[in-house]
C-alpha cells in the first residue's frame, strides 16, 4: 500500500501500553471516516497490540511495516 | 549445582517464552476491562489450566508438597492494589518488566531499580512494621492454608476433602477454562508466538518451578519478588542465605529474554522522555512496595499461587487487577484531557 499518503501522523516512540493504544485511539478520534493515520511505535509488542486493538474497534489496518530495528509504522484508515 | 543448572536453563526458556509471547500480565489484566483482544488473558488461563491438574497430580503422588500463600485480607488488598497501580505506571508487570528491560527498554530498567528499592522499603525499611501488622491475621481453614480445595471445611467443620473432591474442584475449573479457550477468535496481527504456544511453554516452565524447587525442599513454585529480594540482599549486603532455585531462574530469564528479542529483531536501546522515566521509576517503587506487602506478584500469586487454588493468591491477584483497572481509567482520563487541551498536531 502507498504508505506515503496519510492525513495525520503520530510518533509513539518511547511509549508502551497503555499509552500507545490510548493515544492512537485519541488521534483517530480527531479524524473523520476515510482519513488515514500513520503511527510510529518502537517495539514489537506495540506493533502487534496497536493494530489489533484498532482493528477490533472497527478501523481498517492498511499496513504494519517494520522500518528497521525498533521502528514500526502502522497505517490505519478511520472507519467512521 | 543441579539447582543452578536447572534454574538457569528453565529461566532461559521462561524468559524466551515471555519475550516471544509478549506475556505481560499487566496487558492481560488491563485488556479484561478495556480492550477487545484477550489473547494474553487466554495464555494466562492456559498456564493455569495446565498447572492446576499438574500440581494436584504431583501432590497426590508425593513429588511436591505445595504450600499456599497465607490469606491476609488487608495485606493482599492494599498490597495488590498498590502493585496494580504501580504496574500501569511502570508499563509492565513484574516478569514483564524483566523481559522488557532485557530487550533494551530503559523505562523498564529504571522500573526494575524501583521494584528492588520498593521491596527493600517494605521488607527491611521504614514500612516493615506496616507489613508485619497487615500480614496478621492470617485466615486459615481448619488450621490449614486457605484454598478452594478446603473451602467446604469452613462451612462444614467435619468435612475434610480428599483427593477425589479436589479433582472435582480442579476438573470444574479446568473445563470452564478450556470451554472459554476453545471459543477463542482467530488471533490477528501476531508478532511472535500465538497465545496458545506461549501458554503451553510458560505452563511447563511453571511446573518445572515447582518440581525443581521441591528438590531443595522449597514448597513453592515460580516467583519474581523473592529472587529479586535475594539478589538485592546479595548485592547490597553480600547475603547468600536467600539465594535458591528461583534466583537462578531469574538470572537465566534475562539472557533468555535477550535472545528472544535478538531473534525477533526487537533488541535496541529505547529511551523515553525524562518525565516518563520518572513515572516508570515511581511505578516500579509502588510495584516492589505492593508486591512485598501482598507477599507476591503476578507470578508468585497470579500463576504459582493460583495454580494451587490458594485463596490468598486469588484475593491478591483480584486486588492487583482492580488496581490496574483503576489506574488505567485514570490514565485514559488524564491523557484524554491533555489531548483535549492541546491543538491537534495533524
Amino acid at each position: 500500500m502507498a504508505e506515503s499518503t496519510f492525513d495525520s501522523e503520530l510518533d509513539l516512540s518511547g511509549e508502551v501500553c497503555p499509552y500507545t493504544l490510548v493515544k492512537s485511539k485519541l488521534a483517530l478520534e480527531k479524524l473523520v471516516a476515510g482519513q488515514i493515520l500513520k503511527i510510529t511505535v518502537d517495539n514489537n509488542e506495540s506493533a502487534g497490540n496497536v493494530p489489533k486493538g484498532l482493528s477490533l474497534d472497527g478501523h481498517e489496518i492498511l499496513g504494519v511495516n517494520r522500518e528497521g530495528k525498533g521502528k514500526w509504522h502502522v497505517t490505519v484508515k478511520h472507519a467512521g | 549445582m543441579t539447582s543452578i543448572i536447572s534454574g538457569l536453563i528453565t529461566g532461559f526458556v521462561g524468559g524466551y517464552a515471555l519475550q516471544r509471547g509478549g506475556f505481560c500480565m499487566h496487558s492481560a489484566f488491563r485488556s479484561i476491562a478495556y480492550e477487545k483482544d484477550h489473547s494474553i488473558v487466554r495464555a494466562w488461563l492456559l498456564v493455569l489450566a495446565i498447572n492446576i491438574p499438574a500440581l494436584l497430580l504431583l501432590e497426590q503422588i508425593g513429588l511436591v508438597f505445595p504450600a499456599r500463600a497465607p490469606f491476609s485480607i488487608v495485606a493482599g488488598l492494599i498490597g495488590g492494589l498498590v502493585f496494580g497501580i504501580g504496574m500501569v505506571l511502570a508499563g509492565g508487570c513484574a516478569s514483564g518488566t524483566y523481559y522488557r528491560a532485557s530487550k533494551g527498554m530503559t523505562g523498564s530498567i529504571v522500573a526494575l531499580l524501583g521494584f528492588a528499592g520498593g521491596g527493600l522499603m517494605m521488607t527491611r525499611g521504614v514500612f516493615q512494621p506496616l507489613r508485619s501488622w497487615a500480614l496478621r491475621p492470617e485466615i486459615p481453614i481448619a488450621g490449614e492454608e486457605a484454598s478452594l480445595y478446603n473451602l467446604p471445611t469452613a462451612f462444614a467443620g467435619g468435612f475434610f476433602p480428599g483427593f477425589g473432591f479436589r479433582w472435582i474442584v480442579a476438573g470444574v475449573i479446568v473445563i470452564a477454562i478450556v470451554v472459554f479457550l476453545l471459543r477463542a477468535p482467530k488471533q490477528t496481527f501476531t508478532i511472535g508466538w500465538p497465545w496458545w504456544v506461549t501458554g503451553i511453554v510458560v505452563g511447563v516452565v511453571a511446573i518445572g518451578g515447582w518440581y525443581f524447587s521441591s528438590l531443595e525442599y522449597r514448597d513453592y513454585g515460580l516467583s519474581i519478588v523473592q529472587p529479586t529480594n535475594a539478589i538485592t540482599g546479595w548485592l547490597l549486603n553480600g547475603e547468600t542465605g536467600a539465594i535458591n532455585w528461583t534466583t537462578w531462574f531469574l538470572v537465566g530469564l534475562i539472557p533468555g529474554a535477550f535472545a528472544a528479542a535478538w531473534k525477533g529483531g526487537d533488541l535496541s536501546l529505547r529511551v523515553p522522555s525524562a518525565g516518563r522515566l520518572l513515572q516508570n521509576l515511581g511505578g516500579g517503587i509502588m510495584m516492589g512496595w505492593g508486591a512485598n506487602l501482598a507477599g507476591g506478584c503476578n507470578i508468585g500469586h497470579g500463576v504459582t499461587g493460583m495454580s494451587v487454588l490458594s485463596i490468598g493468591s486469588i484475593w491478591a491477584t483480584a486486588s492487583t487487577i482492580l488496581g490496574v483497572w483503576a489506574m488505567t481509567w485514570l490514565v485514559f482520563k488524564i491523557t484524554r484531557n491533555q489531548a483535549g487541551s492541546r491543538p491537534a498536531s495533524a
